[in-house]
């Protein structure tokens, strides 16, 4: 896996397997999912953002076009990763898009202070879902730029 | 008047008696000073008779009351005289104390007197003193009454800084500070009785202060806990929804076809609950967040506000048999967000359970009454039984089965309270099948 890491253009953070199968799912039918990777976590994303643990070996300066990030996990939570991600120089240029269950002001709030560059609340309908998954995924891989 | 005149055969001795002032005629011969002459009001005045004092010693007579102990009468009379022998001038005393004895029917006791007593002597033509006229008035009434009046003022001053005392703690209960307490005196009077009174108020006060303060800690922390608790309401109870949701399109879009008809309407079954359940958790999410949210009051068009809710309702689906009747409306003040939730819920209702009218009328209006504005929607709808009238407002309540109009029974409940928030009633009237309307009233000045 460490050495097909360059290709990553998608990092999806979401300690749930089934909405993160479901998100996967919905990529798959865009034809965006060969490029993305599943971290369980909070501590397994800074572990991999930041080359620790398990990723030592993985060169930060490889990154992806895309971030998307569930905020309640257990551990470490999602603002803290978008917190650390946009604090670090190498980091703060990736895209970073929350994807969370509920549209709470304070997180809103606290997402954008941070530098949050979208914010996504998962709708219940998997319909709306895939496809709020598929825009997404076509927006900042197709659409966007950002500094490389 | 000339002197010829004057009729020098008065009787000068018997209007010496007769004279309506206290006057003694002293032999200026000290230390006995004998007296020579009183008038007949001295006497009176120092319950005496001429024979009993004439010719006797001045101090032999009117000796110190030997029960006051600073008795200064004999030897300040003393002083006097023979200041007035000496200087042979008159000589006026200071005001004294020289007591009286009187004879009761305990026997012989002093009775206290004050005296403004005026030596003058007499001269001869070679200045030798011939008598001393000792002249006196009895001031006793004046002194005591001088007495009384300063010690009325001492009483009126102290009074006044205790008065001062109570203000001060007064001032400092309205601050809510309770840590000091007044002290009563000795006196026992009112004011010995007001501060008991205050005292036993603010220790009632500060007793109750610090049920508050508990019961305060105690709200915060449970609203902190509701707090949290709907956070995590809106964050987990949702994720599993979602993945049912997900989980019942995959099994229709990869397994569909080997699904027969009633293996669909089954997944459509649950998809339709998932729904329902979302809904459930969004109504009483925006329920508990009203409740704790304040009150951001501004002017509000309720005539913009209407339009803008009825064309939000009317771009979702295009219902031709649907007619909105909306009358001028009232501005007011109110919470902007507040008042669109309002809106936003009766008109829904209204649309919801007139949806099986041929043709649906809803009518939106208001009206003055008193210090409030009433607005109402009214529809042509379903209606309900007055009978039921007071489950209208309950949470979760519902007059209508899901299989006749679906709802989650929340909107109503959060007119209410987002009503109540305003300081407004809400009320309704309805009869079966012939339609509804929902009032509600926000006071036009609170």
């Amino acid at each position: 896996m460490i050495n097909t890491m360059h290709n990553i253009e998608i990092i999806l953070v979401e300690d749930s397997m089934e909405d993160a199968n479901l998100v996967i799912r919905s990529l798959k039918k865009n034809n965006l999912s060969n490029s993305i990777l599943h971290l369980k976590d909070g501590a397994e994303a800074l572990d991999f953002f930041f080359g620790k643990g398990e990723y030592t070996d993985r060169k930060i300066d490889d990154k992806p076009k895309l971030i998307l990030l569930d905020l309640k996990m257990p551990k470490i939570d999602g603002m803290q990763v978008l917190n650390e991600l946009k604090a670090d120089a190498r980091t703060q240029s990736i895209p970073v898009v929350i994807m969370t269950s509920s549209r709470e002001d304070r997180d809103l709030v606290e997402s954008y202070k941070l530098g949050v560059n979208g914010y996504v609340v998962k709708p219940v309908s998997f319909e709306n879902f895939a496809q709020a998954v598929a825009d997404l995924g076509l927006f900042w891989l197709m659409v966007n730029q950002s500094p490389r | 008047m000339s002197l010829e005149n004057i009729d020098i055969n008065i009787d000068h001795g018997h209007v010496f008696h007769a004279a309506p002032a206290l006057f003694l005629i002293l032999k200026p011969n000290p230390p006995k000073f004998t007296i020579l002459d009183a008038t007949d009001a001295y006497c009176e005045a120092t319950q005496t008779t001429c024979s009993e004092i004439i010719n006797k010693g001045l101090f032999d007579v009117f000796p110190d009351n030997p029960a006051d102990l600073h008795a200064t009468g004999v030897s300040n009379l003393r002083l006097s005289l023979n200041n007035v022998i000496e200087k042979k001038q008159p000589h006026k005393m200071q005001v004294q104390k020289y007591d009286i004895q009187v004879t009761t029917k305990n026997g012989i006791c002093f009775e206290e007197r004050f005296w403004n007593p005026k030596n003058s002597p007499v001269l001869n033509k070679n200045n030798e003193v011939l008598y001393i006229i000792h002249q006196v008035e009895d001031v006793t009434g004046s002194v005591y009454l001088q007495d009384e009046i300063a010690k009325k003022s001492k009483l009126i001053e102290e009074n006044d800084a205790r008065i001062n005392q109570i203000l001060n703690a007064l001032i400092k209960y309205t601050t809510l500070d309770f840590s000091e307490r007044l002290k009563t005196t000795d006196k026992g009077d009112e004011l010995d009785a007001i501060v008991v009174g205050l005292n036993s108020v603010i220790d009632e006060l500060e007793h109750y202060m610090l049920l508050l303060k508990n019961s305060n800690t105690e709200l915060a922390y449970a609203n902190k806990e509701l707090d949290s608790f709907s956070y995590s309401v809106s964050h987990d109870l949702r994720a599993p929804l979602r993945a049912i949701n997900g989980y019942a399109q995959v099994l229709m879009e990869d397994y569909g076809h080997m699904l027969d008809e009633e293996g669909k309407q089954t997944i459509n079954v649950i998809t339709k609950n998932a729904f329902k359940m979302a809904a459930l958790i969004d109504d009483l999410l925006t329920f508990s967040r009203i409740g704790k949210q304040d009150l951001k009051k501004i002017t509000l068009s309720m005539s913009k506000i209407v339009d803008s809710v009825i064309r939000e309702f009317t771009n979702q689906k295009q219902q031709n048999n649907l007619e909105f009747i909306v009358k001028p409306l009232q501005s007011i003040n109110g919470d902007n967000n507040m008042i669109n939730q309002v809106f936003t819920n009766l008109i829904s209702n209204a649309i919801k359970y007139s949806s099986k009218k041929e043709k649906a009328i809803i009518e939106i209006g208001s009206y003055k009454e008193k210090e409030s504005v009433v607005y109402y929607v009214k529809d042509n709808g379903a209606g309900f039984d007055m009978k039921y009238y007071k489950k209208l407002f309950g949470v979760f309540q519902r007059l209508h089965s899901d299989s006749e109009f679906e709802g989650t029974g929340v909107g109503i409940a959060l007119v209410q309270r987002i009503i109540k928030k305003h300081n407004g009633e809400v009320w309704a009237e309805g009869e079966v099948d012939a339609g509804a309307t929902f009032y509600f009233s926000i006071p036009i000045k609170y």
